[in-house]
């Protein structure tokens, strides 16, 4: 799984950004959890600022045009339990990230991140990027990741609940966890995940089904807890404790 | 001086015999939509440990914070409120993980009703529950808060309640049970129909229910019931309720041979006027 031929990278590579980005941003005064009642679709055609957390609902459709740039204006997110889909291109990338924050920044996160939401969700990504987001969260669902970038957030993926993400062609870098998997089975094929303070972490009944990716230079390459282990990689009581938080 | 020292006396057991215990049947309502607004200071504070063969670690998380709430015109007795001006302090998160519950929790809203419980927990669930420690605090305020029985009744009146609280977890999906019993110990007031005070005592289990979504078996592993007490105070003729507190316990547990999980649990809300 491990190696060391990640590409070169370079902030600007493909995705444009800084000054010279277009500034063309309209703002969205939605209500959190009702966008799309009785108004099941929702093309996004130019760059946004997003100042409210929105939900696509189970009946939802919410496409991305290549080229645009979402912008959170707050400490905001995403809930997908419908459709989404986010096809940018090599040209024209998609960007998440928050108002004001730096390209390529590592500062704390400055939005909620994505949380696709269920078995009924189905996201598409590809050519997109995420800054600064502090946790994108796959709960039960298959969404698709291709030829995607990650940088700066708390959890670039963290897939639970028995998801299955397709991770594929994606650089995942400077975030404090690459990939989480938290019993879950997430498919990683093809991507390089370098400069993280850890670049996989397998918690208790997790495995990544992989091949061919490049895990290299974070601080920890993989980390992992077994169930009732005995070495130090052992479930640990925070593991514990954090569990027993979601159910008292 | 006999006479003055009489008269004190005297002063001094009007009051008395006005505040002492009554016995007379009263309506428990609460009435939120008497004010505009209404303001609640709040705490909740967890504490515990967790051992694992030959190390035991530690855990405590505490929040503090104010709650206003808006009535809701439909059932007087429901209130929606909105946390704010929180709080934390955690053993077990990094810096980024508590920034990210403080800022959640700085703005999260919750319904609910001294008559139904409560109301929605559609603000729970929307946002699956994470290991990362996220903060339910519709768990704790289901603890916390008491429901108030239908008709007139006198101190020494009892009744219960049976709740479900559906628990999505990353292992799967489980449900909470929560059985309240509650008396109704007394009622004490300065003047007939002002002031008076209903004081609410109840005891409480919460049991949970796995399901079979579980294959690494964890759930089944860690402590599955606790036990717990709580205490309320309404005030009979302004019908609000001024204060509630709760303790639950979950007393360390061996069900595993590899672990085990003590729990502390204390919450209180005070009225601000």
């Amino acid at each position: 799984m491990a190696g060391t031929s990640c590409p070169a990278i370079v902030e600007n590579r493909h995705f444009p950004g800084g000054k010279a980005f277009p500034r063309l941003i309209y703002i969205l005064l939605l209500c959190s959890f009702s966008l799309f009642a009785g108004e099941p679709s929702w093309v996004i055609e130019r760059d946004t600022t997003l100042t409210a957390s929105i939900e696509i609902r189970e009946d939802g459709v919410c496409t991305v045009k290549p080229g645009v740039t979402i912008r959170f204006d707050g400490y905001q997110r995403v809930t997908i339990k419908g459709v989404f889909i986010a096809e940018g291109t090599r040209d024209k990338p998609i960007w998440f990230t928050c108002a004001g924050r730096i390209r390529g920044s590592t500062d704390k996160p400055c939005w909620q991140g994505f949380e696709i939401v269920g078995n009924r969700a189905n996201a598409i990504f590809r050519h997109c990027r995420w800054e600064g987001a502090f946790r994108n969260l796959i709960w039960e669902a298959r969404p698709v990741f291709d030829s995607c970038e990650f940088v700066g957030n708390h959890y670039a993926l963290y897939c639970t609940k028995k998801s299955a993400a397709h991770i594929k062609n994606c650089i995942i870098y400077r975030n404090r966890y690459g990939i989480v998997a938290d019993f879950a089975s997430p498919l990683a094929l093809d991507n390089c995940i370098t400069e993280n303070s850890v670049g996989i972490y397998l918690q208790l009944s997790s495995r990544l089904i992989a091949g061919r990716n490049t895990v290299a230079n974070n601080k920890t390459d993989i980390k992992s807890e077994e169930a009732m282990g005995g070495t130090k990689d052992a479930l640990s009581s925070k593991y514990l404790w954090d569990l027993m938080r979601q159910l008292y | 001086m006999k006479i003055w020292v009489r008269h004190a006396w005297c002063v001094a057991a009007v009051p008395l015999v006005m505040s002492c215990a009554r016995r007379e049947p009263v309506t428990l309502t609460v009435d939120f939509t008497t004010r505009d607004s209404w303001v609640y200071e709040f705490n909740v504070s967890v504490g515990g440990k967790v051992a694992m063969r030959d190390s035991t670690a530690a855990c405590a998380h505490a929040i503090h914070g104010r709650l206003t709430g808006i009535p809701d015109t439909a059932d007087p007795s429901a209130l929606t409120v909105t946390t704010g001006d929180v709080v934390l302090e955690s053993s077990m998160l990094d810096e980024d993980e508590k920034e990210n519950m403080r800022r959640l929790l700085d703005n999260f809203t919750i319904s609910f009703s001294l008559r139904n419980g409560l109301n929605d927990m559609s603000d729970s669930l929307k946002t699956p529950l994470m290991p990362a420690g996220q903060w339910d605090l519709y768990r704790h305020f289901a603890k916390m808060l008491p429901v108030l029985p239908e008709g007139r009744v006198r101190p020494g009146y009892t009744w219960e309640r049976h709740a479900q609280v559906p628990l999505p977890t990353s292992h799967g999906d489980a449900v909470g049970h929560l059985y309240q019993s509650f008396r109704f110990d007394s009622l004490t007031g300065r003047a007939p129909d002002h002031g008076r005070y209903a004081h609410l005592s109840w005891q409480f289990s919460y049991a949970i229910e796995t399901g079979h979504t579980d294959t690494a078996g964890l759930l089944d592993e860690i402590p599955h019931t606790g036990s717990g007490a709580g205490s309320a105070t309404v005030d009979v003729d302004a019908k609000s309720l001024r204060e509630a507190a709760v303790e639950f316990t979950i007393p360390q547990d061996s069900k595993s041979d590899v672990f085990s999980i003590e729990w502390n649990e204390k919450a209180w809300i005070k009225i601000v006027e």
